[in-house]
């Protein structure tokens, strides 16, 4: 009895050791703390990162590296080249090319204009002030974008989400590091880096760019990220941000679920194919726009299999498992959590598209206008265009009105006709210009935007509400999207200019009023 | 004691009758001494050694006071008298007489010790005893020690003096010294000479002056004093009474000093003793007159001149120094540039200098310029003793254009001619429904006429010295041609409308972005001074400076970004960026973050110097997001500018082919006249060549006056001359050329010499020359005609063939001219009216050279030739200048940039002088306007027209 007493004493001792151990590995570290701070910022957890570095007693130059790239991702990148102004730290490669960025960062966000939404945790720095109209409409899809990936992929983010809204990709090149070149060539809207999201305001584009979805695509790198501790592949990566960004939202008129596979497929038979394991650095690096398109069709139609075959269990299991094994490459934790390595994964998802697929009917049954007709097209948007900023809007509408019947499915010239029919008093023949959703084929601001206008008209709210919603996501600085379908109309020339209303709710009416007042032509 | 007055008084003057007069005399000559010690000692001039001296001198004043004060004492007092008259002598006698008259004394004050009579009476006898004779044998003695004693004091005394008596008075001069100066002034040098050497780059002589007299001398003069020392071993300097200059032996038995005159000041020649100075009585009073700044006066200045309508200005100044200019400098100043020119540089010597320098707006400074630039000049002087010193004139403020003015100014002319268009497109579309066919045309002839005369009026308007540039200018021309085209229906007008709306749209378009692409990088350049500014502002030292960069820097920016907006496409995108940017700055500057200010310019700038779209992708981008951004449903709604440019294209490779087919006619001329075998006539040439030679000898060479028959004569003999040459060599189209040109000359000449009775001429060597040149030009005419005939012949497959390719050519400029004339695009009438006439000119030219008339063909490609390239207008988009002056370069004396060796670019100008220009002028256009042959004469002829346009 004794003896047992004693073994109990001495394995609770042992027990209790053991746990003190464990718990201060745990908390205080008995491993590395700069690799305890490195993976804190690499998981963007910055409160801990700030925390274990004000209790570091080490100033060694990794150390004080890590204080900057932390600073990187506060966004405060002043701070950053503030401390990589020692020539001591920035003798080593990384330590060059952080304080190259940190520098043409600090450029690029100094005096920024600040907005923070506490409540939803979102912290937005704008670099044009202009778009601060835009700011409410961000912070609602970007919490609910991120609660929604969150919620799918199992981790949360840490409070405040930071985002950069810069004007243009040279600001975009500043904030993110990613090359100019390559931001050009293949047209790169937004960049997760960082532990930020820096993205392009939608005013840089002519016609504007689904910011929404390209948030949430964001967002989504952003949680693998954290849920990975950045070490999961790039297919990985891109394959799930294309996966989640439009799962955020209910589905919308031109959503195509199918479009990676098929794009994947013929990119295939073509020859034409990237292959998942061979996308470089960053598909935003790859030589050309199409390269760019089909490597993300190819990642998403092969994470798409991946999960079909596995289910998302699965998926958290292999966030899990590159957290933890990371080095050791995704292969082997494909392998573990799935038995099958890469390369076997691949062949698999090669087989599947291999597989015949029918053709979307509506597709089948589209032709290709011929070149005349968009050679004219051109022709009389233009002169349709021209005539509008006169205020012969009735002669606009007349210009474009020949095209309905030869490109009856371009919601640009739809667009332009009900917009000067609309202008010249005529409602019921610009809402028969204007046609249906399923009239038209691509998503364009305008033409939702007057459609939800001849729905508000005929008291159809929520479909109103829809129609301006989806103008929003495609174009929000187009005057008639952020005005409710009633574009700023100069009629210089017949001196009629009556201003036209504006919408009743605050946000719109704040975002009306900055679109109107981008200088167009 | 009533008889002891008496008794003692006796006693006192036979003691005083010897000792007196050598005990005053000893007190005079301690004083005496004490003196002179006291002016020996003090002449030491320490503070010490001149009190030691007073505190003697008083002593020897106190010893005559003390000494009669003891003996005025002594001999009042009974006792005392006794003490010292009688002890000396008999020392008990006198103590007795001392007892007695003690007791007298006692005896009357108590009248019981004793009788008082009694008592006097013993004291009485008791001085009785003393002998009289023996007081003043001891009174003797003592006088004669006094006297030794005196005696001794004086040749002490004496032996102090005797050497330098001077001393003594300089000592007690020093003595009652007050503040380091003796009251009494003293002279110290005999001869002054006193002479001013003025500073050397002044190059005035020296010159001597008065010492009493008072003298205004340059700053810097040397002032020299010399004299002969009047006792030797003083300390003399020159004082101004702050400053002092010894003197030094001048080698000649005088002393000298050098003083350098650096303000006003009064000199005076002086001694120093110690701590204390001695001063001469006279003194030289000077006056240091300072070499001031040179004046700069700018000739309408102050004034401030807008850069919008500047285009040159004469500077006219006027620079003067009250001793001589050295150089005179045009500064320009901008912000924190400076650029400095140096005008002229002089000899140091030139006190007024004039002159003029004319500053343009193509100044390189004034082009790269945002910020107003103050012009002015400025001369400095010789004066290297207080420095080089800048006399600046006022300034001339030259306001420069905001950037992006002209520019803008610009568009929205071409943009009043789109909005015409347009609102003459939307009536065009909204007819009048009840008007006929006819009618509607004769309405929208009147519209598209006033369109038309307003886009000609904006081809020629200059915008703040900005214009479109040729191309442009020929494509919008062409377009007004188009516009004027008579059509035979509304629905034709109307696509014509159409068609030059849009070329306009396109042109305007590509015009805006060119610009704007231009004005942002000029803008670029204000945000680099920003933040520069703001970097200079964050030094506390230079922070006003810095501000006020940042400041001025802004100005610019702020406007400049509104006027990129207007800029078309680009401009609108890369102006509201900038605009926002700006807003960023200025937020950052507001909040006093100087250095956010500095990052956010510095990103603005270079922002600014990569004007591309803000998005711009080779595959429309959105590679992010699924769907992408949607591509307009539009291609390019007009291509007019392309078919223009590639109209404009085909001239020029037609005028290339054309220079080439000439090219090619005028070699095969060249080798087939090589080829005529002339051998047979080589001797005979050589002859005649002799004999020309011979019959011109006589004629003069030179004349004075260029209308002279001389000169005429001397001309012609020039030719005949160059003539024989080429008759000699047997190149016979050269000597005939020259022949002909030496018989004019030589006939003009004649005619002079007949017509004058001044112009004396040798009429005999010039009829004998006149004959012997006609006889030779015959014979090379004959000799060249054959020879022609024989290369025309050895020619003519070659002529046959350029001919097919000449033909062919005009077809192509037949081809042009029509596409110039009809269609979409349309060349101006001037440049059509040119490819018509060319185009003739080929046709004729493939007739000549067909029919083996090879010089005549070669002379109609020439001029074929002319027109062709009169054709060319450039692009329509072409050029980055678009209407502008090139690129200014880089200003060779910008003092903030320029390092290394450069070219020295101030040498000094020839001025114009009047009328030498015009007549030069005059004589080129004489000369060109003579009717010439040869190769060149087409090349000249089109240069005479390029003058004259």
């Amino acid at each position: 009895m004794k003896r047992a007493s004693l073994l109990a004493c001495v394995a609770a001792c042992l027990a209790l050791l053991g746990l003190a151990a464990s718990a201060f590995a745990f908390d205080f570290g008995l491993g590395n703390p700069l690799e305890r701070v490195a993976n804190a910022i690499t998981e963007i957890d910055t409160a801990r990162a700030t925390e274990l570095l004000e209790h570091a007693h080490t100033d060694s130059p990794a150390m004080t590296l890590e204080r900057a790239r932390l600073a990187v991702y506060l966004g405060e990148c002043d701070r950053a080249e503030a401390i990589l102004s020692n020539p001591a730290l920035t003798e080593s490669r990384e330590g060059g090319s952080l304080a190259e960025l940190a520098k043409s960062c600090a450029r690029a966000t100094a005096a920024g204009f600040v907005l923070e939404d506490k409540q939803r945790g979102i912290w937005m720095r704008l670099q044009d002030d202009s778009d601060r109209a835009l700011a409410p409409f961000i912070f609602e899809v970007a919490a609910q974008a991120r609660d929604t990936v969150s919620r799918e992929i199992g981790i949360d983010l840490p409070r405040p989400l930071r985002i950069d809204l810069v004007r243009d990709l040279f600001s975009l090149s500043s904030v993110s590091g990613l090359p100019l070149k390559a931001a050009e060539t293949t047209g790169t809207l937004a960049v997760a880096r960082w532990g930020r999201v820096i993205m392009l305001s939608p005013r840089a584009p002519v016609q504007g760019y689904p910011w929404q979805d390209t948030l949430a695509h964001e967002i989504t790198h952003l949680l693998v990220t954290r849920a990975t501790r950045d070490f999961a592949p790039l297919w990985m990566q891109e394959g799930l941000a294309k996966r989640f960004e439009v799962r955020w939202r209910s589905p919308r008129p031109f959503d195509k679920p199918e479009w990676a596979d098929n794009t994947a497929r013929n990119a295939a038979l073509d020859g034409r194919s990237v292959g998942i394991d061979k996308l470089g650095p960053s598909i935003a690096m790859l030589p050309t726009p199409e390269a760019a398109g089909i490597a993300f069709a190819e990642v998403t139609s092969f994470m798409h299999f991946f999960i079909e075959q596995n289910g998302e269990p699965a998926l958290r299991l292999l966030f899990s498992d590159l957290r933890g094994n990371g080095p050791a490459g995704p292969d082997a934790a494909l392998l573990s959590v799935t038995g099958y390595g890469l390369s076997e994964w691949n062949a698999r998802w090669q087989r599947f598209l291999r597989q015949p697929l029918k053709p979307a009917p509506d597709e089948a049954s589209r032709v290709s206008p011929p070149p005349r007709a968009q050679a004219d097209a051109g022709r009389r948007v233009r002169l349709a265009d021209l005539l509008r900023l006169r205020g012969h809007a009735r002669e606009s509408a007349s210009e474009v009105e020949p095209l309905l019947s030869a490109l009856p499915r371009v919601p640009q010239v739809r667009a332009r006709a009900a917009s000067g029919l609309y202008a010249s008093g005529d409602e019921t023949g610009a809402e028969r210009a204007l046609g249906t959703v399923a009239e038209i084929d691509t998503l364009y601001g305008p033409w939702f935007a007057l459609a939800g206008r001849g729905f508000k008209r005929r008291a159809q709210l929520s479909d109103a509400e829809l129609a301006f919603t989806l103008g929003l996501s495609a174009d929000p600085y187009s005057d008639e999207v952020a005005c409710e379908g009633y574009a700023t109309a100069p009629g210089a020339a017949v001196g009629t200019f009556t201003e036209p209303p504006l919408p009743t709710r605050p946000a719109w009416q704040e975002l009306c009023k900055a679109a109107r007042e981008v200088p167009r032509d | 004691l009533a008889a002891s007055p008496l008794l003692t008084e006796r006693l006192a003057v036979a003691f005083q009758k010897h000792r007196r007069a050598p005990a005053r005399w000893l007190s005079f000559w301690i004083v005496l001494s004490s003196l002179i010690g006291a002016g020996l000692l003090a002449r030491l001039g320490g503070n010490g050694s001149r009190a030691a001296a007073a505190a003697l001198l008083l002593l020897s004043f106190a010893q005559v006071f003390l000494f009669r004060l003891r003996d005025a004492k002594d001999f009042a007092d009974v006792r005392r008298t006794i003490r010292r008259v009688v002890l000396p002598i008999d020392r008990n006698l006198g103590e007795r007489a001392l007892r007695a008259a003690k007791l007298a004394g006692q005896a009357r004050l108590n009248p019981a010790l004793g009788s008082a009579e009694l008592a006097e009476l013993h004291f009485e006898r008791q001085l009785e005893r003393v002998p009289l004779a023996a007081v003043e044998r001891h009174a003797a003695k003592r006088a004669r020690a006094l006297r030794i004693l005196g005696l001794a004091l004086v040749f002490v005394a004496g032996l102090a003096c005797v050497r330098d008596p001077a001393r003594v008075a300089e000592g007690l001069d020093v003595l009652l010294a007050r503040h380091g100066v003796a009251p009494v002034d003293m002279a110290w040098l005999d001869l002054v000479r006193v002479t001013v050497q003025p500073p050397a780059y002044l190059r005035a002589p020296d010159r001597a002056i008065f010492p009493g007299l008072g003298s205004a001398e340059a700053q810097g003069s040397a002032i020299s004093v010399r004299g002969l020392p009047l006792s030797a071993g003083r300390r003399l300097v020159l004082s101004d009474g702050k400053r002092e200059v010894p003197f030094v032996d001048d080698g000649s038995g005088g002393v000298v000093a050098r003083y350098v005159l650096n303000g006003n000041a009064e000199l005076r020649v002086a001694a120093r003793f110690g701590s204390v100075l001695i001063r001469e009585p006279e003194g030289v009073t000077l006056e240091a007159v300072p070499d001031a700044a040179p004046e700069v006066a700018l000739e309408g200045a102050p004034s401030k001149v807008d850069l919008r309508d500047f285009d040159r200005r004469e500077l006219r100044y006027e620079a003067s120094d009250d001793h001589g200019l050295r150089e005179i400098d045009l500064v320009l100043r901008a912000g924190g540039r400076e650029d400095r020119r140096p005008l002229t540089r002089l000899d140091g010597e030139v006190k007024l200098e004039h002159g003029a320098y004319a500053i343009e707006s193509s100044d390189p400074f004034l082009k790269r310029t945002f910020f107003p630039v103050e012009v002015s000049v400025e001369a400095r002087d010789d004066d290297v003793t207080a420095g080089v010193k800048w006399g600046k004139s006022a300034a001339i403020t030259l306001i420069p254009v905001p950037v992006g003015e002209p520019e803008a100014a610009r568009y929205q002319a071409l943009l009043a001619v789109r909005n015409a268009l347009t609102d003459l497109l939307a009536a065009e579309l909204t007819p009048d429904a009840n008007a006929k066919d006819a009618e509607r045309l004769k309405a929208d002839a009147t519209l598209t006429a006033a369109v038309a005369t307003q886009l000609r009026a904006v081809l020629d308007q200059r915008f703040a010295g900005l214009t479109l540039a040729p191309g442009l200018k020929a494509f919008l021309g062409g377009q007004a041609r188009v516009l004027e085209r008579a059509l035979p229906t509304p629905a034709s007008a109307m696509r014509r409308t159409e068609d030059v709306l849009l070329a306009v749209d396109a042109a305007l378009r590509g015009l805006g972005n060119r610009d704007a692409e231009a004005v942002a990088k000029h803008l670029g350049d204000a945000a680099e001074e920003a933040a520069d500014g703001a970097k200079q502002a964050l030094e506390s030292e230079r922070r006003p400076t810095g501000l006020m960069r940042l400041e001025q820097a802004l100005a610019v920016l702020t406007p400049g970004s509104q006027h990129l907006v207007v800029l078309g496409p680009i401009g609108r995108d890369v102006g509201s960026v900038a605009q926002g940017e700006i807003r960023r700055i200025q937020r950052a500057r507001a909040s006093g973050n100087l250095l956010a200010t500095e990052l956010a310019a510095r990103h603005l700038a270079a922002r600014l110097r990569r004007p591309s779209p803000s998005f711009s992708s080779a595959g429309g981008g959105g590679v992010e997001s699924g769907g992408g951004s949607q591509g307009d449903a539009n291609g390019k709604p007009s291509d007019a500018d392309k078919k223009f440019d590639e109209l404009v294209g085909e001239l020029e490779r037609l005028a290339q082919e054309h220079q080439q087919e000439l090219d090619r006619v005028d070699r095969n001329l060249a080798d087939a006249e090589k080829a005529v075998d002339l051998d047979d006539l080589k001797q005979e040439a050589a002859q005649r060549a002799t004999a020309l030679r011979e019959k011109i000898a006589p004629l003069p060479q030179f004349s004075d006056n260029p209308s002279s028959a001389r000169a005429g004569a001397a001309l012609g003999r020039e030719h005949a001359e160059s003539m024989a040459q080429s008759l000699a060599r047997l190149a016979l189209k050269e000597a005939v050329e020259s022949g002909r040109h030496a018989r004019s000359e030589l006939s003009e000449a004649a005619k002079r010499a007949n017509g004058s009775l001044f112009d004396a001429l040798d009429d005999a060597a010039l009829s004998a020359a006149r004959g012997e040149l006609d006889r030779d030009l015959a014979w090379a005419e004959q000799a060249l005609a054959r020879a022609q005939k024989g290369a025309a012949e050895k020619a003519q497959a070659g002529l046959s063939d350029s001919s097919g390719r000449e033909r062919a050519l005009a077809e192509r400029a037949a081809n042009l001219s029509g596409r110039g004339n009809h269609g979409e695009i349309a060349l101006p009438q001037d440049l059509s009216d040119a490819l018509g006439k060319a185009e003739g000119l080929m046709r004729d030219a493939a007739k000549e050279l067909g029919a083996g008339h090879g010089e005549q063909g070669l002379a109609l490609q020439r001029d074929a030739q002319r027109l062709l390239e009169q054709t060319n207008s450039g692009q329509s988009g072409s050029g980055e200048g678009e209407g502008k002056e090139p690129p200014p370069a880089p200003s060779p004396k910008d003092s903030s940039s320029s390092k290394g060796k450069q070219m020295s670019m101030d040498a000094d100008v020839p001025r114009a002088e009047s009328g030498h220009a015009d007549d030069f002028r005059r004589r080129v256009l004489e000369g060109l306007s003579k009717q010439k042959s040869g190769r060149l004469s087409d090349a000249v002829r089109r240069y005479a027209e390029g003058l004259l346009k």
